[in-house]
């Protein structure tokens, strides 16, 4: 069992060195993407140093804390963007019917078709996550190691999110056109407001559906302020909602490979 | 002999949404759905032995590509028994698939803008090949293939061919016991295709691959495929040695005449004149209504032969009958 | 008489072509549906964020806007910023043929070249800015109720927002034409995009910037994409409007004479490069 987590390991980092040689083949400039991402990143950022100008505190979150928040956002997304792009592009395979290759090779369908496209400016999402996170004012040696913990199982849970949205489509057949990555693009945009300003309906949305209170809130106050109960509480939320996603993945799959997702795949 | 497929009654039927047109029909097929059943596959069977080259051939929407895609484990059947190489596609995908090859021509394994060499090495880290086997076998493979040329350049600067070549050869890495190779020689030029099946035939002949061929291209069934299984809205139409199809659906003969009066006019029972010109003459005898012999005799008698040819029709024309269901002439 | 027929003729070979790009976009119903989902939620959260930011700074009004008010201009915003940045970019549209040379063709006759973009692009726009307003303005209703809207705020709305609109088509195509002299347009694109989104009161409405920076947002061409309009559509001020439409003008005529400059050395370089 540990051998066959440890050969899928090393194997993700062979696709990705592929990935990246085949990105960089016909890409033009792989740092204009990178710096690009950084960029993208920081005008997000700005617009709170703007905010935090004309309002210093806004219920207890001050800019420290959305850095922080940003901060954990971009490495989560970076590393899911990074190791599982190919899953944000599941329906779209679904559709067309290229899950069919994955499934003569002898390895696991959800892995491969994760692993089969990354983002190289991802890195540039990582980059920028570390570098926010220097700046907001928690740091230490410690702290730093934390972060790097919070942003593995935040990005666990941020991928069985996009793996659970996508997978509907096993279910739906519907035209996707721009709506695929709108759930996800929901998720992220969420995840980048200060969440003690969520009330009500919103609130327990931010709790369940889109889960980014898991991806926000908490890990920003853990790194406050660690507390086992808190940190617990994220571990078994990340493992509950990526047992999830591989349960929903596989009855999906079951159903794709009854056929029943067919139009016209011959 | 070992059986490595065995297929048993193999039936699958799809559920075709029924779409209305317009706004209102569209919405109605949203709300509540109506289906209809489409047998794609209606209860085949046959079995195949290790080491044979086999053509599997049909029009489009004749249940090929889902025959194949059932032997290999990306679709499940809606009943039968199938079982390939003793295993059950459906419930042991993963473990066959370390022992089946596939080439599916319309759509490439081989990353678009790595070189072949990337692939290759892929691969052999997802069959979990052994270093140094995998290394004997990629250079048997380079040299049997002749791409050694070829494997440092990015796949989308090789031309069809070449790129065929290895598609081919990222196939057998593994050493499978079958391979499924679904047209194979599709846009290939003459030479290209020969090159293919040279290959293909020295494998079968060297490692005893089993070999099940989808083709389009009569080429590719006689140089290759002993056995030949014809299907058709789902059923087995014919299973037999090449050889016998043709057989079974010769119904003509084409001879060409070549003359210095060819112009001369043609009058023959069961002959009909397809083309000519100042000094050929080409007709087709139907071998019903006459025989050979006969119409030799009346060209010899006519015409002051310079030389003739004796034509079996095109492969294309015997699976356009098969296809057009005309009567078969045992 | 026959100026007056071939113009008539030109101006409705135009509007045609807006109207296929219209007829083109309203089939895409379920991208447009997801696009204006992200939308609701934007505007969702964005009545809690600034309900509590003026909760915390003990006000109800900021900037001459209210809370209810800022929702309204940023729900305007947001959807006239999603409608026109749906990809293709038109940016990176025209610099790719300016890349692939098509555009040689074209420059023969740069003013129907750039009028055929312009409508292409407002067809293509005007779709989805009318799907995400609808959906945003039942959003805002339904949260923070309905606002005052008067007859000449409206009107003063609209005439700010479609200069604004052609202003951002100016930005746009100059970015794209760009493509002649710059390798790679992108990250221009970019920064263009994120400026947009700062300084253009997309996300925080420039009512609630920090005076300096307030003032430079106002009178870049960001500010007056979208936010100007909304504001004035909302908080109807004939000063206000007369400010923002100074500072319009003023940009379109840099545009046009930008645009007339980059033509004529465009044409250079064709000739030179042969397209």
């Amino acid at each position: 069992m540990i051998q066959t987590f440890f050969k899928y390991v090393s194997l993700t980092f062979f696709m990705l060195k592929n990935s990246i040689l085949s990105a960089m083949e016909y890409r033009v400039s792989f740092v204009t993407q990178i710096v690009g991402m950084m960029i993208n990143n920081l005008s997000f950022v700005l617009i709170w140093v703007i905010f935090f100008q004309s309002f210093p505190e806004v219920n207890g979150w001050r800019i420290q804390e959305i850095l922080l928040l940003n901060a954990i956002s971009s490495f989560y997304f970076g590393l899911v963007a990074m190791f599982g792009r190919g899953a944000i592009h599941l329906s779209v395979m679904i559709s067309k019917g290229e899950l069919d290759q994955f499934l003569t090779y002898p390895k696991n369908v959800l892995w491969q078709l994760s692993t089969s496209k990354t983002e190289i400016s991802a890195i540039g999402d990582i980059l920028f996550g570390v570098v926010l996170f220097f700046l907001s004012g928690y740091v230490s040696v410690l702290n730093f190691l934390f972060f790097l913990l919070l942003g593995l199982l935040t990005a666990i849970i941020a991928y069985s999110f996009v793996v659970i949205t996508q997978s509907f489509f096993f279910f739906v057949e519907a035209k996707l056109e721009q709506t695929e990555d709108a759930l996800f693009q929901i998720l992220m945009s969420f995840s980048l407001y200060p969440q003690s300003v969520f009330t009500g309906v919103l609130k327990v949305i931010s709790l369940t559906v889109f889960p980014v209170f898991f991806l926000g809130s908490l890990p920003v106050d853990l790194l406050k302020k660690f507390g086992w109960g808190e940190f617990l509480g994220m571990i078994a939320f990340a493992a509950f909602i990526f047992c999830l996603s591989v349960v929903i993945f596989k009855t999906g799959l079951k159903r794709y490979e009854s056929g029943s997702s067919i139009q016209v795949r011959m | 002999m070992k059986k490595v497929l065995q297929v048993q009654n193999l039936v699958k039927n799809f559920q075709v949404k029924q779409k209305k047109a317009g706004f209102w029909g569209g919405l109605r097929t949203f709300v509540k759905p109506t289906f209809k059943e489409v047998c794609a596959v209606d209860n085949l069977s046959f079995e195949v032995n290790s080491g044979e080259i086999l053509a599997f051939i049909g029009p489009n929407g004749a249940g090929k590509s889902t025959t194949i895609k059932m032997l290999t484990g990306i679709l499940y059947p809606t009943s039968g028994e199938l079982e390939v190489l003793g295993f059950h596609p459906q419930k042991q995908r993963q473990k066959l698939a370390f022992h089946i090859g596939t080439v599916f021509g319309q759509k490439p394994q081989l990353w678009f803008h790595l070189p072949a060499q990337d692939t290759f090495n892929l691969l052999a880290r997802i069959y979990e090949l052994d270093e140094k086997k995998y290394r004997a076998r990629l250079k048997f493979l380079v040299d049997a293939f002749e791409i050694e040329h070829l494997l440092n350049i990015p796949v989308r600067k090789l031309s069809l061919g070449q790129r065929m070549r290895c598609e081919v050869a990222a196939a057998l890495l593994h050493q499978p016991k079958i391979i499924f190779l679904d047209e194979p020689t599709i846009g290939l030029d003459v030479i290209a295709k020969q090159q293919i099946r040279k290959v293909i035939r020295h494998l079968n002949q060297q490692e005893k691959v089993t070999i099940f061929l989808t083709s389009h291209d009569a080429g590719d069934i006689e140089s290759l495929a002993k056995r030949t299984m014809v299907i058709n809205h789902g059923q087995m139409v014919f299973d037999g040695p090449t050889e016998q199809l043709k057989k079974n659906y010769i119904t003509t003969k084409v001879v060409e005449i070549i003359s210095t009066d060819a112009q001369r006019e043609f009058k023959f029972e069961g002959g009909k004149v397809l083309e000519r010109d100042d000094f050929r003459l080409k007709v087709e005898l139907d071998t019903s209504k006459n025989s050979i012999e006969k119409l030799m005799n009346y060209a010899v008698e006519h015409y002051s032969i310079q030389d003739i040819n004796i034509f079996d029709p095109e492969m294309e024309e015997i699976i356009a009958m098969i296809y057009r269901e005309k009567k078969l002439k045992k | 008489m026959i100026m007056n027929a071939t113009f008539s003729l030109k101006f409705a070979k135009y509007w045609m072509i807006a109207y296929m790009s219209f007829i083109n976009n309203s089939t895409r119903l379920t991208g447009l549906l997801g696009k204006a989902l992200v939308v609701l939620f934007r505007i969702w959260i964005f009545v809690q964020l600034y309900e509590m930011t003026y909760r915390a700074a003990n006000t109800t009004n900021i900037g001459g806007l209210t809370v209810a008010m800022t929702i309204w201009v940023l729900a305007l915003t947001q959807s006239l910023q999603m409608a026109q940045s749906r990809r293709p970019n038109l940016a990176s549209s025209i610099g790719l043929e300016v890349k692939s040379g098509q555009i040689g063709h074209s420059l023969i006759k740069p003013y129907s070249y750039m009028l055929f973009h312009f409508f292409s692009f407002l067809g293509r726009s005007l779709v989805e800015a009318f799907t995400n307003i609808f959906l945003a303005g039942m959003i805002a209703l339904i949260l923070v109720g309905p606002i005052d809207v008067t007859w000449e705020g409206l009107l003063m709305g609209i005439i700010l927002l479609s200069l604004g609109f052609v202003m951002k088509f100016f930005v746009l195509f100059i970015a794209g034409i760009l493509a002649f002299w710059i390798e790679e347009i992108e990250p221009v694109l970019w920064i263009l995009s994120k400026a947009e989104l700062i300084f253009g009161g997309v996300i925080l409405p420039l009512s609630l910037f920090p005076p300096g920076l307030k003032l430079i947002a106002e009178y870049s061409p960001f500010g007056q994409f979208f936010f100007s309009g909304a504001q004035v559509l909302v908080q109807p001020s004939f000063a206000l409007f007369q400010h923002y439409l100074v500072i319009q003008i003023c940009w379109i005529v840099i545009f046009t004479f930008a645009s007339q400059l980059i033509f004529n050395k465009s044409k250079r370089e064709v000739a030179l490069n042969g397209g």
